[in-house]
């Protein structure tokens, strides 16, 4: 019994032997997770704006466009419209002087008489001006006599009149009078077949029988000064106004060039005309010309100064007319590529005529308010064509070490988009992952073929430029534990994004158009498997 | 009962809870020790060799902890090679526990009467369980790629006093011994995962978005209320100063259990036995909480429609990750339901079926098929040997193996000077094989590491002993000489003295 008992124990002693080992060697672990990131969208018609300056609308075929607005000039023109001083004079011979015997003893003679104004500002043709209404100005009537009898004239302007009164001064001998002109209206139409630029007069003189004199002669003299008004009726004829012209800032959002390989092909400005004087303009433009950031100026080609822009006149004294004329591709040699520049200024100048089309029935009228404001609208519509426009950016400061001590590495990374593109553009991508030292050493690209970086393909577009049917695919960025070696020392990535729209490298390259209407729709998945060493976690 | 007493045995459960308890814990070494009244335990056949014994005031602690899958095998091949992976794919892919407990036999008195014995006992059983997935730790070996499942993880806490009644009658010249015991449970804490299905699917073909199913069952109930005792010093403070004051306090839960066992001595040396033990339930109704959970959550990661670039992305990004976690809390909180309905848990059933051989009167070896109901069926097998040297000292070495367990040769001593009788057994003494490490690069020298053990438990504790029973009378085979002699008055047991 003591012998079973025995190998009993040593049976048990003998599976509960120790056996040594010297060395461990660690099977890698793999753990993995996988993960939805998101779902993340972009709608164009969320733009809203671009910059400080650039306005976003929807434009036909609810293209996107930016647009900017700015006053291109403001003219007053009643500055523009003068009378020149005008000068005439009377005179009343007296042959004999009769004294009617009396108590008066004197004489008393009347005379009526006009004066047409015939030199405003241009001679010919002559502005025919029915009522002014002055805001300065002085009117100066002078007597002087050749005989010794006292004299009294009473001289009225009865259409000359200041709240209804009509202007009348009184003379004695020989004396002069200035009148201020303020306020007064002046009513020039005539009695005698000239219905305009006629001054009407009354003279009316008492001699009195106080000298010796047999016969004489008395003069009056009228003179009109620095005359001023806050409204001038009439037909201006064709009248030529001064240039108009302007120099302003177009305020676009960047000085930087828009590069060769992108292009909007469909810019435009619309000039937009106010005017609140009673005629109608024909303006011919002279010159627009755009400058560069650098201080470049280049002038604006093309058949759109070709023909008199018409801006209609104002109905009354209280409107404002409004005329439009576009700038664009149509009528222009270089508008496009001027523009592409992203200009800093503009410069516009041009000539106005009155009366372009003849004499309204109701005829014209300045008021001292009375101006041309031209204010210019830029549009950009989002249509164009983008060649492999790389846009470029260093991501500094990135660490891509799992852990500081090496102890956890990356086995492989799948990045999966679900992308649906309804752009009509593609994007390509490439990450350059540069050393940590001094950022020029790239340790490794992303992606090694063109096709790789293709992340996004463009959407259907149709031959007018617009999208008819989304994109749709699933990539997946797979970076696998060598790579991941090799680029995990990366202090910084440099990311570059080309962007080509569909058709961008047909010859000549096709335009695409963005609408309010496009949209990105991108699906992000993690899939990640670690690669740990547990003998280094010990 | 004495009101200090159940002070004191709330805080001997809170004692043992601080080291942890056990979910069905074996004790196989303890099933071949009958000189120990604790045998009785495993086996209500077993039949002792003192007339009376008694432990009192010193208690039968028993600790342990097992487990289903962990052990240095199943890290380390013999070569050398630590593979996290091979020990993950080694798992269930559902069902793997940890198990710790105790439990501590408050009071036994048993004592023969003719030719039976009678018993009466008070002990405290915790058991724990942590049952776990393989994809629980998985995600350390293969994460969360294709799916990720924790169907299966749940906790079973059961935490119960026993008072007990036993009986064992050994038959004059009959081949039968038999026992049973009959127990009252009552039950103080208890935590039961019905059911548990935890999924998560990964949809591959797209990005990877998550589904989540989440359904579970969990009943949680307790002996006194939850709200007034929240950590230990809330138990150690409960004076109880009437009985009414441990009635309002202590509401426990009541169950019944039984133990059977019978003993064919079919030769004069060779005996089979069987034992069922914890054939019972206990009824949960005080301070129940049930909780289910139906809920389906999806994760497609963090939606931003229409970006507005001029807008604070980050801002954006953060909102919706908050309103994300926020809509998951409502969903959550919307599919699940409390309720406060009782409910009844079943005893950890186990069953031995043994066949002992008695060498000699100081000498018996006994081979064991073990079978353990409880979330299924485990099986295990247990070789032992007792061997007795003179009345002071009683050896038992047992060979088992239980539930993938593999090898594991235990030890029980018992030392009896006079009276008392010390004891300590072990089922892992010697955890089948041991490997010695050395490895510079992770700066281990000779370091021991048993390979296999999956289990460790130890019992000690003292009984005081009198009235030894005759080998002459206890062992067949010696009743069985007297037959030789002419006299058939046992066939193969003599009367008890």
């Amino acid at each position: 019994m003591k012998k079973i008992v025995i190998g009993f124990v040593l049976t048990a002693i003998m599976v509960g032997c120790v056996q040594d080992i010297n060395d461990l060697t660690f099977e890698v672990i793999k753990p993995g997770i996988s993960l939805p990131i998101g779902s993340f969208s972009i709608e164009a018609n969320s733009l809203t704006k671009l910059g400080d300056s650039l306005q976003v609308r929807e434009g036909e075929f609810n293209v996107i466009e930016f647009f900017y607005n700015t006053e291109l000039l403001r003219s007053p023109l009643n500055d523009r419209f003068t009378i020149a001083d005008q000068s005439f004079s009377d005179a009343i011979p007296f042959n004999a002087f009769v004294f009617v015997a009396g108590a008066t003893n004197e004489v008393k003679v009347s005379e009526f008489n006009s004066f047409t104004i015939s030199n405003v500002d241009l001679p010919t043709p002559v502005p025919e001006m029915t009522k002014l209404i002055f805001k300065g100005g002085t009117i100066s009537v002078s007597q002087s006599k050749d005989f010794d009898h006292n004299v009294e004239t009473v001289i009225k302007i009865p259409k000359l009149t200041k709240n209804g009164v009509p202007l009348s001064i009184t003379l004695s001998n020989t004396m002069s009078v200035n009148e201020p002109l303020n306020l007064y209206e002046f009513d020039l139409t005539g009695p005698l077949g000239t219905s305009f630029n006629t001054i009407e007069y009354e003279i009316s003189t008492t001699i009195r029988n106080t000298g010796t004199s047999t016969t004489g002669t008395l003069s009056l003299g009228f003179d009109m000064s620095s005359m001023l008004f806050s409204y001038v009726e009439g037909d201006f004829q064709t009248y030529p106004f001064d240039l108009f012209e302007g120099n302003f800032n177009l305020g676009l959002p960047s000085s930087n060039n828009i590069p060769d390989n992108i292009a909007f092909t469909n810019p435009s400005v619309e000039l937009v005309i106010d005017n609140s004087a009673g005629i109608e303009f024909g303006l011919d433009i002279v010159e627009v010309s755009v400058t560069d950031a650098d201080g470049i100026k280049s002038l604006i080609t093309g058949t759109y100064d070709d023909q008199t822009i018409i801006l209609q006149g104002a109905s009354s004294p209280s409107t404002v007319a409004t005329s439009s004329y576009s700038i664009s591709n149509q009528n222009t040699d270089n508008f496009a590529s001027l523009l592409s520049s992203i200009p800093s200024s503009a410069f516009f100048s041009g000539n106005a005529s009155a009366n372009p089309n003849g004499i309204p029935p109701q005829g014209n009228f300045i008021t001292d308010s009375s101006e041309v404001v031209i204010n210019a609208n830029l549009t950009l519509p989002m249509e164009g064509y983008a060649n492999n426009y790389a846009l470029i950016d260093t991501l500094n400061n990135i660490n891509l070490k799992l852990d500081k001590s090496g102890k956890v590495s990356i086995d492989e990374v799948n990045l999966r988009l679900q992308i649906e593109n309804n752009f009509p553009f593609e994007i390509r991508t490439q990450l350059y992952f540069l050393d940590s030292a001094n950022q020029q050493l790239v340790l490794d690209s992303l992606f090694t073929t063109v096709d790789e970086q293709r992340i996004f393909t463009s959407a259907t577009v149709d031959g007018t430029g617009l999208v008819t049917s989304s994109s749709i695919e699933t990539v997946d960025i797979n970076i696998q534990n060598e790579k991941y070696e090799r680029i995990k020392t990366t202090g910084s990535i440099k990311l570059v994004v080309y962007v080509l729209t569909s058709g961008a490298n047909d010859s000549p390259s096709k335009s695409v158009k963005i609408t309010t209407d496009n949209f990105l729709k991108l699906d992000i998945g993690l899939s990640a498997t670690a690669l740990i060493d547990p003998e280094k976690l010990l | 009962m004495n009101y200090k007493n159940i002070r004191y045995i709330s805080l001997i459960w809170i004692g043992l809870l601080a080291v942890n308890t056990l979910y069905a814990q074996q004790e196989f070494t303890l099933y071949h020790m009958p000189v120990l009244s604790q045998a009785t335990y495993l086996n209500p056949a077993a039949v002792p060799e003192h007339k009376v014994s008694l432990s009192l005031p010193i208690p039968s602690v028993f600790v342990g902890f097992n487990n289903s899958a962990l052990n240095v095998k199943a890290f380390v091949d013999k070569n050398g090679n630590v593979d996290y992976n091979k020990f993950v794919d080694g798992l269930d892919k559902n069902n793997n526990y940890l198990g710790v407990g105790a439990n501590s036999e408050l009071f036994h008195l048993r004592v023969k009467a003719a030719n039976n014995f009678f018993s009466a006992h008070t002990r405290v059983v915790n058991d724990f369980r942590f049952i776990y997935p393989k994809d629980l730790l998985g995600i350390g070996s293969v994460g969360i790629k294709d799916g990720y499942s924790l169907s299966g993880l749940g906790i079973n806490f059961n935490s119960y006093l026993e008072y007990g009644l036993g009986f064992t009658r050994v038959k004059p010249d009959s081949k039968w011994t038999y026992g049973a015991r009959v127990k009252m449970l009552k039950g103080i804490a208890n935590i039961q995962t019905k059911s548990s299905e935890i999924e998560l699917a990964v949809n591959q073909n797209d990005i990877y978005q998550y589904d989540l199913n989440t359904k579970m069952e969990v009943n949680i109930a307790a002996g006194v209320d939850p709200l007034q005792v929240s950590s230990v010093n809330d138990i150690s403070n409960i004076n109880f100063n009437s009985y009414n004051d441990a009635k309002n306090v202590l509401k426990l839960n009541t169950g019944y259990a039984v133990d059977l066992g019978a003993t064919l001595q079919f030769s004069e040396k060779l005996s089979f036995g069987i034992a069922v033990n914890n054939l019972g339930y206990i009824n949960w109704n005080s301070y129940v909480e049930n909780y289910s959970a139906d809920v389906n959550l999806k994760f497609d990661g963090v939606i931003l429609e229409n970006i507005d670039f001029t807008g604070n992305i980050d801002s954006l990004f953060n909102t919706q990750v908050d309103s994300i976690f926020q809509s998951y809390e409502d969903t959550f909180n919307s599919g699940t339901d409390t309720t406060q309905i009782g409910y009844k848990t079943w005893l950890p059933t186990n069953v031995f079926l043994s066949a002992h051989y008695q060498f000699s009167p100081s000498t018996r070896a006994t081979a064991s098929l073990y079978t353990e109901f409880f979330d299924g069926v485990s099986l295990g097998a247990v070789v032992g040997i007792n061997h007795s040297i003179g009345r002071g000292f009683d050896f038992t070495t047992s060979w088992w193996w239980f539930k993938n367990s593999g090898a594991n040769l235990g030890l029980g001593i018992v030392f009896k000077p006079a009276f008392a009788q010390f004891y300590v057994v072990m089922d892992n003494v010697l955890p089948a094989s041991f490997i010695k490490v050395s490895d510079p690069e992770t700066n281990l020298s000779g370091v021991y590491l048993p390979y296999e053990v999956k289990n460790f438990n130890i019992r000690v504790g003292m009984n005081f002993v009198f009235g030894r029973i005759k080998n002459e009378s206890r062992l067949p085979n010696l009743g069985i000489s007297k037959h030789d002699h002419g006299v058939r008055r046992y066939l193969y047991k003599p009367s008890l003295k």
